[in-house]
């Protein structure tokens, strides 16, 4: 049974259609990241989870029980606001003790189980401090301990990381998956940066106009994803135009960039339909064009050279005037990547990597 | 730049003269007058004492400050319990609809307060238009006595000082950062914990602030209680015009004088000390 369970959840605000029937379950104890670029509703689905802000039209249900009319002060939900939203007029012990406070708990339960929160998020000793006092990154820590210290049924996280640097953002994203792991809570993490939610998730849900694009795991949506949107927004990636000439069984001819090529038939492609094929940059292969290229490979020129510390990444030109981008991997194959500019080369891509789509 | 320069010392010197002028200089002549004896004849004759401060505390006198205290305190009070419901209304409202809302708080401004006062004696009076309004509605079988009562004075200090409170404690409410209160909820808050535990602390600064923007001038209204509270409720302005009016006492009348700015002063320190505290402990 879901743990929470949206049901036609509709929302709209002033006219503009932020959510459209959109249905999600969330699973017991998962880590599960709503992905999508901003405005396309991905805030307004935890807000709703949260119970600060009602559905239109639609239901939710959490832990089996239907909560649509349930305000958010009587929901087992807690949240991680991506301003943290810490009350300035009290101490970081206060501030993690108020839900515990609430709910009338005793002094000395209270005072054990905001030290071993604090402990958690590796701030002990830090109860008596100002909010005003600590670093972006503390304050952070502060929020999450606000929320896990009522272990709440559903954590919600709304894009906690953008307010922190780089390297600090690396650092809390592990914390968060071994806090994910040490507590057993379920986990919804709202974000629109593609490498967290692939990083953090059981399973990622990518979101755009209010509605769901996709659902799964990590590899799933990065390395099958089921549309363009899908695909251009996570990761990076070449689309190619192509038309399917033949098929056979779970395998199909199609022309790409007038190379004919064989590829595999997933989703039941008819002879004659027009789809697109989707590569990653990192699977594409380049070859010195000193020869002519081999068949089922497109000659082009490169165009940038771009070095990126452990790979390189090629900008190429192809002869149709087309852009495709192609990373390459330093090893003891290559240890030397270089290429000049303008240079002739082959492009192509290790056979079965690709994904073809429908084309939209 | 030179130029700049010198129009900056001029305007400071001319508003620093200005001051000294007709501030400083008259509170001096008070403070001193108020160490000198009475003369029927001149009001003041040039022999030190310390009489007058010592008849402040004669229980008939004592007793208008305590008087005049309580009522300044239930007007502040009063203020405060219409004033904070206005405020937060106003701090929530569309912003389009803010600068209107704020307009009628500002416009009785521009009238002067006398003549406002003046507007609440027609309408409470005898046979003024609430005491009409109730005759013709026959909600009453004769005229209700409102004019000349504490309820008028309250009404009358209450509806000229409400600006007061509103202002400071819209510019904190205003400011006040939604996502603490949904925060609040959030963690198992209902609404009446969230404004205790998180509106009311934070808005501390604009109640301090608006009660002593309150309380202070309702201390030296005088012409509020003469016009709509009779004889019967003196308060300490009235309590110093009439010694300088009506008994010719003007060393009284000034230590009076001196004794309530010590009391503003006092709690204008009191202010800024928790203030102090307040924002260190939330800004810092």
């Amino acid at each position: 049974m879901p743990v929470v369970s949206l049901q036609n959840v509709s929302k709209t605000f002033e006219n503009h259609v932020v959510i459209d029937k959109l249905s999600l379950d969330v699973f017991k104890g998962e880590f599960l990241t709503l992905l999508g670029p901003s405005g396309c509703g991905k805030t307004t689905v935890l807000r709703i989870i949260a119970g600060l802000e009602t559905c239109d039209q639609g239901g939710i249900h959490i832990d089996g029980k239907d909560h649509t009319h349930v305000p958010a002060c009587d929901r087992d939900v807690n949240t991680v606001f991506q301003s943290y939203a810490l009350f300035p007029h009290m101490t970081v012990f206060d501030n993690i003790a108020f839900g515990l406070k609430l709910k009338k708990t005793k002094p000395g339960e209270i005072k054990q189980r905001v030290e071993e929160t604090l402990a958690l998020v590796k701030l002990s000793g830090l109860g008596h401090r100002r909010i005003q006092q600590l670093s972006g990154g503390q304050q952070q820590r502060v929020a999450i301990a606000r929320a896990i210290v009522n272990q709440p049924l559903i954590l919600l996280l709304d894009e906690p990381l953008s307010a922190l640097d780089y390297k600090l953002r690396k650092e809390m994203r592990l914390e968060l998956r071994q806090l994910h792991r040490k507590l057993g809570i379920t986990f919804v993490f709202v974000t629109h940066d593609q490498e967290e939610a692939l990083t953090l998730s059981d399973r990622v849900v990518v979101m755009n106009n209010g509605a769901i694009e996709q659902i799964g795991p990590p590899k799933e949506i990065y390395e099958e994803p089921l549309n363009r949107f899908v695909a251009e927004f996570v990761g990076e990636s070449n689309l190619f135009d192509a038309e399917v000439i033949k098929t056979w069984g779970e395998t199909m001819d199609i022309r790409v960039q007038g190379v004919l090529k064989t590829v595999k038939n997933r989703r039941g492609f008819q002879a004659g339909q027009r789809v697109k094929v989707l590569l990653r940059p990192e699977d594409m292969t380049v070859e010195s064009g000193k020869q002519a290229c081999l068949p089922g490979s497109f000659p082009g020129r490169v165009e940038e050279m771009i070095y990126k510390g452990t790979t390189v990444e090629l900008i190429i030109r192809l002869e149709d005037g087309k852009q495709v981008v192609v990373l390459e991997f330093f090893n003891e194959d290559a240890e030397d990547i270089s290429y000049d500019m303008g240079e002739g080369v082959c492009v192509s891509w290790i056979d079965g990597w690709e994904v073809v789509l429908p084309h939209e | 730049m030179n130029e700049n320069k010198g129009f900056k010392n001029t305007a400071i010197t001319v508003n620093m003269l200005w001051i000294c002028l007709f501030v400083l200089v008259p509170n001096l002549i008070v403070v001193v007058i108020s160490f000198l004896e009475r003369d029927p004849a001149g009001f003041f004759r040039w022999e030190p004492t310390i009489s007058h401060y010592i008849d402040l505390f004669d229980p008939v006198n004592a007793r208008v400050f305590t008087h005049s205290l309580s009522y300044s305190f239930g007007t502040t009070l009063l203020t405060l319990a219409v004033g904070y419901p206005f405020g937060w209304f106003l701090s929530r409202v569309g912003r389009r609809r803010r600068p209107l809302l704020l307009m009628l708080v500002i416009v009785p401004f521009w009238t002067s307060s006398l003549i406002r006062t003046y507007a609440l004696v027609i309408l409470m009076k005898a046979n003024g238009v609430i005491n009409s309004l109730l005759l013709t509605l026959g909600l009453v079988k004769g005229p209700v006595s409102i004019l000349y009562t504490d309820v008028a004075v309250y009404v009358g200090l209450v509806y000229s000082l409400l600006p007061f409170m509103i202002l400071p404690l819209y510019a904190v409410l205003e400011k006040l950062d939604t996502r603490l209160l949904e925060a609040a909820r959030d963690l198992g808050a209902t609404r009446v914990q969230v404004f205790m535990k998180v509106v009311l602390p934070l808005s501390l600064p604009g109640v301090m602030a608006g009660s002593i923007m309150v309380f202070l001038p309702s201390l030296g209204l005088f012409y509020i209680p003469d016009l709509l509270g009779g004889a019967k409720s003196m308060l300490v302005g009235n309590f110093i015009k009439n010694q300088f009016l009506t008994s010719g006492n003007w060393p009284f009348g000034s230590a009076a004088s001196v004794f309530l700015i010590l009391v503003m002063v006092s709690m204008m320190a009191i202010y800024l000390l928790v203030m102090k505290r307040f924002n260190r402990s939330v800004m810092s």
